[in-house]
């Protein structure tokens, strides 16, 4: 029983964390998937987002809003701030070197990432921060049959919101207009221009998207579980979801989100373990082994050059 | 001999002129000694890193693990030695102080450096081979986020190296190591010297031109017959070997502990890569000491003006970065050295040309002896992509010196049969037979050897079970293990009938080495090379010397260019190309491209060739001059040639016989002649219409 | 309708397009004959703005649109079904079609129209409709590309080597097919290998060489030319 019950309890931490790293690796397998580059710089924004995020809710909190609209509308200001940031840096950084090789669009992406991190300590401080939205902070005990789950208000609703956005996702890509053009584009950039779809525009709104979901995330894990950060906390989390993604198969959505929570599955379980002091190895070794069996990922599709 | 001695020579004046540097250099303030130390120690890191990404256009990013490899085993023969000598000393002379026991132990173990350099980079060599075997078949960025992986895996394990062994325990784990501290500045420069020079030498080299081959084009390298997997490994190895030394040298000269060597350290030696320009060892080189020295000397303006943070340092050198890649995408260097030669070139002095020495061996224009009977043979080839039966049981046999056509609409099947032919496929079912070798399908393992690769297969996945098995019981706290582990043996022995029952296929390069070659349907040159070396790689598959010549351009490796120089000149001048040797193969004018993808076809001196679509986009004239050209080549180099082409016109006026394919089977197969009045393919290719014509 | 005046095009430093100028009038169908590397394909591609032609100009029914990109050029009115059809085969069929009337994506009746006429073009294409585009034969792919281009309703539609690679008794049908659509009211600006066959359904062609316009003339008369006949029409 006893053993049942820290299975079931691993297992929901672990698909909270992993909801994390599914909205943050959409991102990752969104852009690679327009522009076949790996944005590293995604990470910080999902940093900023935790920033973003804190002084919204701050700001709110000042003003006595209830705790609902602290959550909701901080979600959305945030959401919105680092959509922006991305949008900023996909203008300014990235379209300039969009025709030259892979490697320099990566050392771009290095570049922006450096100057965020650096950026965001000038102006924030190095130190670690918290904050946490009113009221979800609340234990939870949920008893089924002599089972005792516990967990916070907060981390049920990371799973909830994590849920919601990733459907909302999904039927962007999938049933509209946008998301048709976004599929067209990742498949034949120029094909997809002359059907008359502005790529320039898709590109944009696919970075627009998937920052969104990353500041999305950043506010969900620290504003909702009370979770430290500092300005080097998106190199972590970056990195463990751009593992999920390549995980998953980059450049495929389901695979990113199926990565995620593999990955924070894993992480649940190691941390726990008696192995936990090599818990950010596995996240490596899972994949290594993984990609020595299907090269192009779980979901991934494994393309043969024509020749 | 004299070579040797010039070669001496230059050699002594070099190091002579690093010791007098480093006289200079012990007058200088700790502070600067400190850095150029570091700029020497990331040269020999860049260089080394730009052998996998610049020279093999790979995509690694994880190359601090390898200097951590270097710098750990490096200091693990050391520290103890060094642990032991100073009790001894300190036993002996209880007056000495710590410079003085310093100064005996170095001077009694001057050895110990170049030692524990070797330890490291062959250490370093053989997890670079580790890393990098079973990331052959990963391309771009899965290759990339492997290297990176490996890179954060050894960072873990050395973080938790007392967890792993009690022996381990004088590593330090996360506090961190201190091996003596007995690197000096002729050490590191002499290093970095000698590690540009082997990796110039190699640059020059056949070999090195191997390994650029697969940057420029990896399947077109592969039907050349270079063994792409073969020379990235090596390639992987070399540059872990420089990265071990490099790691080496670090870790006597600084305090370390794993983080050191984290994911921003390898980024940045990406970084020197990129900046300096991918491929170009100057580049690499000069931007590795000055991407070393600013964010140093920026350091000064933290003191100079007020409110100035140290962050800032950091953004200004990323908005640097970010504005260089825009400016100057290829790098400062892009592609192209610094040499005394280029220098030259520039003021006017004309390089004396490579003349070529060793003409006597040219194409093989007499014609060679013709091998009579069946050649190539085909059986039952079938190969399904998913669901997908691209070609369907296919048979096609030809015969030594004919000259056979392949026809049908795009779609049908006619690439794939090329790439079945050539190794780029395997047969899903059937085999493909030349001059009575097997080359591909159907190769059964013995029994034993199928049970040794189950009994393999299962030992990994019960171990796999038994670590999960043991992560998941001490996380609940309910021993499951043995669970786990069965699972693992169940999935093992579930798989065993669906997997390996063929040793795997033989690569393209083999093809090529057993005498097929073949050129493109859209033409696949290595563009960035010139018009000479794209002909000289296809030696490359006969050649005498290995890495070791190469690196340290023995008189053999020498021999081996100029004669595969003289070859490919040879044959350039057969193709009227020789004018154009030194041009870059990208901006010849198209018809020079098929010519010379023709001319690189016939280097690595084959006995069938495969055309794929060699008309396409020629006029009638052009295809007039093609047709005899081909008939041509036929006889000059005794060839067996198999043709896909469209225009009915050269396939009707040149075959002797033609293949029809259509949804992926063939359809008919005959003299011109009968293919023409076959109501099958006049139904499904020709049409009423042409059949008339 | 389509006027091209002395287009410069460089790749790197290579000298695609030397000074080619061309003119298309409401209703023709031109083409452009010559070899691989002659510039055919970086005129069409330049005209609707894949590429960037380096000096020159090109203007569309009087209208400057020289460095326009792509997505405004088919807004306007010109189309092009790419070289190598490009269809995107991961698609259906019909999703395919519905692509190429990105532009007219709210026009739900137009919409249905259509893809009426285009599918009583292509029968084959009806019967395959809900298949990935993937799985079809080179030749119902070249008449999904056209079929695609055709729902964005082109005024200027721009065919680049629609034969190629297909059967010949396929050839013929296209050939067919491009007059019919050309008789429907569509002016075609005809990129080809096929110079005879081209020639035949032009009414005017241009011949080019190593990036130049060599020659130009009524297509009656370049089916007569002696240099044609000898260097494109091979007799």
């Amino acid at each position: 029983m006893q053993a049942l019950q820290s299975l079931l309890q691993q297992i929901i931490n672990g698909v909270q964390i992993g909801s994390i790293y599914a909205l943050i690796a959409v991102g990752y397998t969104m852009v690679y998937g327009v522009l076949r580059f790996i944005n590293f710089a995604h990470g910080d924004v999902y940093m900023l987002g935790a920033y973003f995020g804190s002084f919204a809710v701050t700001a709110l909190v000042s003003r006595h809003s209830p705790p609902f609209v602290q959550g909701v509308l901080g979600l959305l200001i945030c959401m919105f701030a680092c959509a922006v940031v991305g949008v900023i840096i996909e203008r300014s950084a990235y379209r300039p070197v969009r025709k030259s090789g892979r490697l320099t669009a990566l050392i771009t992406a290095i570049g922006v990432s450096l100057f965020l991190e650096n950026g965001a300590q000038a102006a924030f401080g190095a130190s670690p921060r918290a904050f946490i939205i009113e009221g979800v902070g609340q234990p939870i005990s949920l008893s089924l049959g002599g089972i005792k789950l516990s967990f916070d208000k907060g981390q049920g609703m990371v799973l909830i919101a994590a849920v919601l956005l990733t459907v909302f996702l999904v039927y962007v890509v999938r049933r509209t207009t946008i998301g048709k053009a976004i599929r067209a584009v990742s498949y034949d950039r120029e094909t997809a221009s002359l059907m008359g779809i502005n790529t320039d525009t898709v590109i944009t709104l696919t970075f627009l998207l998937g920052s969104g979901l990353a500041g999305a995330a950043g506010i969900l894990n620290h504003g909702l579980t009370r979770q430290p950060f500092d300005p080097l906390i998106g190199i972590t989390y970056g990195l463990k979801a751009f593992v999920a993604a390549v995980l998953g198969g980059i450049g495929n959505i389901a695979g990113a989100v199926l990565g995620g929570l593999l990955m924070g599955l894993t992480e649940a379980f190691v941390s726990s373990s008696s192995y936990s002091s090599f818990r950010d190895a596995f996240a490596f070794v899972i994949l290594i082994a993984v990609l020595m069996f299907r090269p192009a990922g779980l979901l991934g599709q494994n393309v043969t050059e024509k020749v | 001999m004299q070579r040797l001695l010039r070669r001496a020579a230059s050699i002594a004046i070099l190091l002579a002129a690093i010791y007098g540097l480093s006289l200079v250099n012990g007058n200088l303030q700790d502070s600067y000694q400190d850095l150029l130390v570091q700029m020497g120690i990331a040269v020999t890191l860049a260089v080394s890193l730009n052998i996998v990404n610049g020279f093999t256009g790979q995509f690694a990013i994880g190359h601090a693990g390898f200097m951590a490899v270097g710098a750990y085993a490096g200091g693990a023969l050391s520290f103890p030695m060094f642990a032991a000598a100073k009790k001894s000393l300190a036993a002996a002379h209880p007056g000495w102080h710590d410079a003085q026991i310093m100064g005996a132990f170095v001077s009694s173990h001057w050895w110990l450096l170049p030692a524990a350099m070797l330890i490291g980079g062959a250490v370093a060599a053989l997890f670079g081979w580790m890393v990098g075997v079973p990331s052959l078949r990963l391309r771009g960025d899965y290759l990339a986020i492997v290297t990176l992986g490996f890179g954060e895996i050894i960072r873990v394990l050395l973080n938790n190296s007392s967890v792993i062994s009690k022996k381990l325990d004088y590593l330090g784990g996360s506090l961190g190591f201190s091996p003596p501290k007995i690197t000096s500045f002729f050490a590191v420069y002499a290093i970095a010297a000698l590690v540009i020079g082997l990796t110039r030498n190699l640059k020059v080299s056949l070999h090195g031109l191997a390994y650029q081959s697969i940057r420029e084009d990896e399947i077109a390298a592969d039907a050349m017959g270079v063994d792409t997997t073969k020379v990235k490994v090596a390639a992987f190895a070399l540059s872990a070997f420089f990265a071990g030394m490099g790691g080496a040298l670090y870790g006597h000269a600084y305090l370390f502990a794993p983080t050191t060597f984290n994911f921003i350290f390898s980024m940045n030696l990406v970084v020197m890569v990129v900046l300096g320009g991918t491929g170009s060892i100057t580049g690499s080189a000069i931007a590795a000491m000055v991407l070393t020295a600013i964010p140093e000397l920026l350091k000064n303006f933290k003191d100079r003006i007020p409110g100035f943070k140290d962050e800032y340092r950091l953004m200004i050198y990323a908005l640097v970065l970010v504005v260089m890649m825009i400016v100057r995408p290829q790098g400062v260097f892009g592609r192209a050295e610094l040499s005394l030669a280029a220098l030259k070139r520039r003021f006017g002095q004309k390089r004396a040309r490579d003349v070529p020495g060793v003409i006597a061996e040219s194409h093989g224009a007499s014609p060679r002896p013709r091998i009579e009977g069946e050649i190539l043979k085909v059986s039952d080839g079938t190969k399904a992509f998913g669901g997908l039966t691209a070609v369907n049981s296919l048979n096609i046999e030809l015969n030594a010196g004919e000259l056979v056509g392949m026809i049908g609409p795009n779609g049908a099947g006619k690439t794939t049969v090329f790439n079945l032919l050539t190794g780029v496929y395997e047969p899903t079912t059937g085999n493909v037979q030349f001059q009575g070798k097997r080359l591909a399908g159907d190769r059964p393992y013995s029994i034993a050897m199928r049970i040794a690769l189950l009994a393999w297969d299962t030992l990994l996945l019960g171990l796999g079970g038994r670590i999960a098995g043991v992560i998941v019981s001490t996380s609940i706290g309910a021993n499951i293990t043995w669970v786990c582990v069965l699972i693992g043996i169940g999935i093992s022995l579930a798989l065993a009938p669906r997997r390996r029952r063929n040793r795997t296929g033989l690569r393209p390069s083999d093809f090529a080495a057993a005498g097929i070659a073949r050129t493109f349907q859209n033409i696949r040159l290595f563009k960035d090379l010139s018009v000479i070396e794209n002909v000289m790689i296809a030696s490359y598959v006969r050649r005498r010397t290995n890495l070791f010549d190469a690196l340290f351009r023995t008189a053999r490796m020498e021999r081996e260019d100029a004669s595969a120089r003289a070859r490919a000149m040879a044959l350039l001048a057969r193709f009227e190309l020789d004018q154009a040797a030194d041009e870059q193969a990208g901006s010849l004018p198209y018809g020079g491209q098929r010519r010379l993808e023709i001319a690189r076809a016939l280097a690595t001196n084959p006995k069938l060739l495969l055309l794929d679509e060699p008309a396409a986009g020629m006029n009638p004239q052009e295809k007039q001059e093609l047709m005899e050209d081909i008939l041509h080549i036929r006889e000059e180099f005794g060839l067996t040639i198999l043709l896909i082409e469209h225009d009915m016109k050269v396939v009707m006026g040149i075959c002797e016989r033609i293949y029809v394919l259509d949804y992926g089977e063939i359809i008919a197969h005959g003299t011109p002649e009968e293919i023409r009045r076959d109501p099958k393919v006049i139904a499904a290719y020709l049409g009423e219409e042409a059949a008339v014509c | 309708m389509l006027k091209v005046e002395s287009v410069d095009v460089y790749y790197g430093a290579i000298h695609a397009l030397a000074g080619v100028s061309l003119n298309v009038e409401q209703g023709e169908v031109v083409t452009m004959i010559g070899a691989n590397g002659a510039g055919k394909s970086t005129t069409i591609r330049s005209i609707s703005g894949l590429v960037r032609p380096r000096t020159g100009k090109i203007f569309f029914e009087g209208e400057e649109i020289t460095r326009l990109p792509p997505h405004k050029l088919v807004a306007r009115g010109i189309c092009q079904s790419p070289e190598g059809r490009r269809v995107f085969a991961n698609m259906s069929v019909h999703e395919n079609l519905l692509l190429g009337c990105f532009l007219h994506r709210k026009n739900k009746p137009q919409i249905r129209e259509d893809l009426e006429r285009v599918l009583v073009h292509f029968p084959r294409l009806k019967e395959r409709l809900n298949q990935s585009a993937g799985t079809l034969s080179g030749g119902e792919q070249q008449m999904l590309a056209i079929g695609r281009a055709l729902m964005a309703r082109p005024r200027l539609l721009m065919l680049d080597e629609p034969s190629l690679g297909l059967a010949p008794f396929l050839v013929q049908q296209i050939f067919h097919i491009i007059r019919d659509i050309n008789a429907q009211g569509t002016t075609i600006l005809l990129v080809e290998q096929n110079a005879f066959q081209a020639l035949r359904v032009a009414s005017r062609g241009y011949v080019l060489e190593t990036g130049r316009v060599v020659l130009h003339d009524r297509a009656s008369n370049l089916l007569q030319n002696e240099e044609v006949k000898k260097a494109y029409l091979g007799e």
